[in-house]
């Protein structure tokens, strides 16, 4: 059984139709890229998989089951999700935020446990912002402030990591420690998936790429497989040169 | 700061444990004064007799006071559920419209149909769901911002243009009455009034507890509400019904009290930080010390002229407001 799936499914705000039968699914272990152009349906395709939005049509299986037939709090022991950020109350204190991505794991009697400190502090060393635990969030700077919502994500903990844009705002050292602890997530035996930019960032963390194009997957399999010339050419209508170096893809325009 | 006994654990900042119980020392010192403060000088053992329900006090300045704490307390819960579900701080049940959809509805319950008191509560109710239904449709998209605010003020002038209509629809003396209680005031409360708000804050008060371990992940906003856990379909409905249901009693017996939400939201996270439960805890008795000193400094500043508490805390309200504006203003630059 593999932990995400996507089956033949269709989806649309009102009558505009954004996905066009999209299949796909990611192993326990396997870290999955999606990329493709603005608009190609990369965000909503994790909005399904998150069971923020319903399918109109196919199916989406999260560990086997309906995403749908889940209850949020159930669904949440199982699925973590990175979104894109929205403002966050300047005067929460980081390590209280951190410490909300484990609500689900917590009873209303029991609203931070020892396990709960030890996700939460576990989280904050990989982050590299154990240190600004006890800041408030609107001193951070817009870099740690992500960071800090990537260690909520990871003190959720669970079986699938889903991230939308997770390198927005960091610097290069950070997008880079950010991808490798997702890529450790995947050989930790987690399902991971994040929307990403960078091709040559998906080439090198990803274990596979989902190319998607005006809402159908146009591509899906390794790095150095999907990113092709022709592929980013039809999808993206530029003209590159793609050069393979250290198992990573780089792209550079044909005609600068 | 971590609390842990048994199957029990939970935190709570150091600046909570301070700032808590002072506010409630100087609240009921307020309560205090407030007992002893009018016309006539007022001995302590008079207050003490007033306590167990002896004598003149029990029956005229005791409910007041207790409505003061108990509506100020709920009006102020309101608001900042309120905040928390649209995101933006300058929420509150009178700028919003709500109080003022239960003025008309209140209104349009006792002029035109003559309901009686526990009725118009619920009629009163009624006008303030339609409202927030209204005002957070159409001001959907735009909740951070400031354009709920915007939504709300324009149902508000709507609102208000039907409630004179109402009012100077009768004859001069029920005009007058209606027109100090749409001001909102406290002079004429009894002891029924204390009951039938007691009864709305007894139903409503538990809820708020029991949802309350969900209020923070909303203000990060609601996908990742959704994604840690909270099922925001149903969770967000309830809060609104609840900011509903503990400022309509309210309105029914005092009249809208507007920016109360607003004054105790704002003041509460200057002083305790984001943490929700902490800020609706010191909020709400930050609302109850607002209104029971709008009461008292309205009754006292101009003897024997009474200023209606709701324009004394929109005075104090107005000023709050302005200084949240230019705050979010330095912080978006």
């Amino acid at each position: 059984m593999d932990p995400l799936r996507l089956d033949g499914a269709c989806f649309g705000y009102g009558s505009h139709r954004v996905l066009h039968d999209v299949s796909f699914s990611v192993q326990a272990g396997e870290f999955l890229a999606i990329v493709g152009p603005n608009g190609c349906g990369k965000s909503t395709t994790l909005r399904l998989l998150a069971g923020l939005e319903r399918p109109d049509a196919g199916r989406v299986l999260v560990m086997g089951r309906e995403a749908a037939s889940y209850s949020r709090r159930a669904f949440a022991r199982h699925v973590a999700l990175l979104t894109q950020g929205v403002g966050v109350p300047p005067a929460l204190v980081a390590r209280d935020m951190v410490a909300m991505g484990r609500h689900a794991r917590q009873g209303f009697l029991n609203r931070r446990s020892r396990e709960d400190d030890a996700a939460i502090d576990r989280a904050l060393e990989e982050m590299e912002v154990a240190d600004l635990a006890h800041r408030r969030m609107g001193e951070l700077s817009g870099g740690q402030v992500q960071r800090m919502r990537m260690a909520m994500v990871l003190a959720q903990g669970g079986d699938v990591l889903l991230l939308d844009e997770p390198t927005t705002f960091l610097d290069l050292r950070h997008q880079y420690g950010l991808l490798r602890r997702a890529r450790r997530a995947a050989r930790e035996g987690r399902a991971v998936v994040a929307v990403l930019h960078d091709f040559t960032q998906a080439s090198l963390y990803a274990d596979r790429i989902l190319l998607m194009h005006e809402g159908r997957v146009a591509g899906h399999g390794t790095p150095g497989g999907v990113l092709t010339e022709t592929a980013i050419h039809r999808v993206f209508g530029v003209r590159t040169r793609g050069v393979q170096m250290g198992g990573a893809v780089f792209h550079i325009p044909a005609e600068p | 700061m971590i609390v842990r006994t048994g199957a029990i654990s939970f935190t709570v900042s150091g600046r909570f444990l301070l700032m808590f119980p002072a506010l409630t020392l100087l609240v009921l010192a307020l309560a205090w004064v407030a007992l002893g403060a009018g016309l006539t000088e007022t001995s302590a053992a008079e207050r003490l007799a007033a306590l167990r329900g002896e004598g003149m006090l029990a029956e005229l300045r005791l409910p007041r006071i207790l409505v003061a704490l108990l509506g100020g307390a709920m009006t102020a819960a309101s608001g900042m559920i309120l905040q928390i579900v649209s995101r933006n701080g300058l929420a509150d049940p009178g700028l919003l419209g709500l109080s003022q959809g239960s003025v008309v509805a209140i209104l349009l319950g006792g002029v035109v149909f003559g309901l009686g008191p526990q009725a118009l509560v619920w009629a009163g109710l009624a006008g303030a769901l339609a409202v927030s239904l209204l005002v957070l449709g159409l001001g959907r998209g735009m909740m951070a911002g400031g354009g709920i605010v915007m939504v709300g003020l324009a149902v508000n002038i709507v609102l208000g243009a039907v409630t004179e209509i109402v009012m100077t629809s009768g004859d001069a003396a029920r005009f007058a009455r209606l027109a100090v209680w749409s001001r909102g005031t406290l002079s004429g409360v009894s002891n029924g009034d204390v009951a039938l708000i007691a009864v709305w804050a007894a139903g409503c008060l538990p809820v708020l507890a029991l949802l309350g371990r969900s209020l923070g992940p909303l203000a990060l906003g609601h996908d990742t509400a959704r994604a840690v856990g909270i099922d925001t379909r149903w969770l967000l409905p309830v809060l609104v019904m609840l900011a509903a249901c503990l400022s309509a009693p309210v309105v029914a017996v005092c009249g809208p009290v507007s920016f109360l939400g607003l004054i105790a939201g704002y003041v509460a996270r200057r002083l305790v930080g984001d943490a929700p439960q902490e800020v609706l805890a010191t909020g709400m008795l930050l609302g109850a010390g607002v209104l029971l000193l709008a009461d008292t400094a309205g009754r006292a500043l101009l003897p024997p002229f009474v200023i209606p508490a709701g324009l004394m805390t929109s005075f104090a309200g107005v000023l709050v407001f302005l200084l949240a504006i230019a705050a979010e203003r330095r912080l978006n630059r």
